[in-house]
């Protein structure tokens, strides 16, 4: 199953996803614009298109109270949480949390990677997964982009080293963003081994998998699950 | 009252079980009741009357309450039943 992460809403935008092989995507939201009704328009579009839609909103912030506070809000609203780092607190914080599940750009606006061997430490107890995000490497260019990469490749030898699950997104608002499946898959190869690609591949969909189950009404938590006997 | 929401905490002994998942696929429909219980282990009296003992951590249970049944993973139980009033639950990931 090959999940994506992004902002798609138009039909001809979703069409493509089908096309080029996604298997679905966690269409999120900003939370100071976050709508339940925007979602459920993108999930029936998509739904006719035979593609897995997931709720995510993205908590954009710079305190770190900020951050818990929307967390508890948005987590039983949502299938995925994401965090979009730069600040060091806020990473720190991100990684902190068993709620958060993704943590969106941690070198967003600085000069190192943003994680380090304490952060990834953290990150790989608390499961909180570290993004790729391919937009803001198309984005930049020179060497920008070369230190770009350089962070990349810094956050993935931390995660392999600490098994911290990693999840690779191309974070697209239109058709023109959107990449092929595939494509992500290759540029993984050229940064780590092909099973470890596969890997990372692969962690996006369990993620919201395990979700998507946990927001089941009978599961009381993971592991503990009621299963309603049938009353004579 | 036990409940599908404390009986990770609640004493196990005298429910009615039975194993539904297991590494060791030979333990997979084991029914009976809780008899005893240790820090990694539950013992089970079969219907027959001969008694098993069940390693926690690799199984997971399907326990009949009053109304419900709850299937719960085994990894959740380890700890004694005492221990377990005072342990913070832990969250379990399957990635």
């Amino acid at each position: 199953m090959r999940i994506d992460i992004n902002r798609i809403e138009k039909e001809e935008d979703i069409k493509l996803l089908k096309e080029l092989k996604w298997n679905g995507f966690v269409f999120y939201q900003y939370d100071d614009e976050f709508s339940k009704d925007r979602y459920e328009e993108v999930k029936a579009i998509a739904e006719s298109y035979k593609l897995k839609v997931y709720s995510g909103v993205k908590i954009k912030t710079e305190s770190s109270k900020q951050l818990r506070d929307k967390v508890k809000k948005f987590r039983n609203k949502c299938h995925i949480i994401l965090i979009e780092g730069g600040v060091l607190k806020i990473n720190r914080a991100a990684v902190e949390l068993h709620d958060v599940d993704i943590l969106s750009t941690p070198e967003l606006g600085r000069k190192d990677s943003g994680i380090d061997h304490v952060l990834a430490r953290l990150a790989s107890n608390h499961r909180v997964a570290i993004e790729l995000n391919f937009k803001t490497l198309l984005n930049k260019d020179g060497y920008e982009r070369a230190r770009t990469l350089l962070f990349f490749r810094n956050n993935l030898k931390l995660a392999k080293k600490f098994d911290v699950p990693v999840v690779i997104s191309t974070d697209a608002e239109n058709k023109y963003q959107i990449k092929n499946p595939y494509d992500l898959r290759a540029f993984l190869n050229t940064l780590v081994e092909p099973l470890y690609a596969k890997k990372i591949m692969e962690t996006a969909y369990k993620i919201c998998d395990f979700r998507d189950y946990l927001m089941r009404d009978n599961v009381v938590r993971y592991g503990v699950e009621i299963i309603k006997e049938e009353k004579e | 009252m036990i409940t599908p929401h404390n009986i990770l905490r609640h004493e196990l002994i005298g429910l009615k079980v039975e194993i539904v998942e297991a590494k060791n696929k030979a333990m997979i429909g084991i029914k009976g009741k809780v008899v005893d219980e240790t820090r990694n282990t539950l013992v089970i009296e079969k219907e027959d009357g001969r008694e098993v003992v069940i390693p926690k951590d690799i199984a997971v249970f399907l326990f009949q309450l009053k109304g419900c049944k709850v299937k719960v993973d085994g990894r959740l139980l380890i700890g004694r039943p005492e221990e377990r009033l005072k342990k913070k639950i832990k969250i379990l990931y399957p990635y």
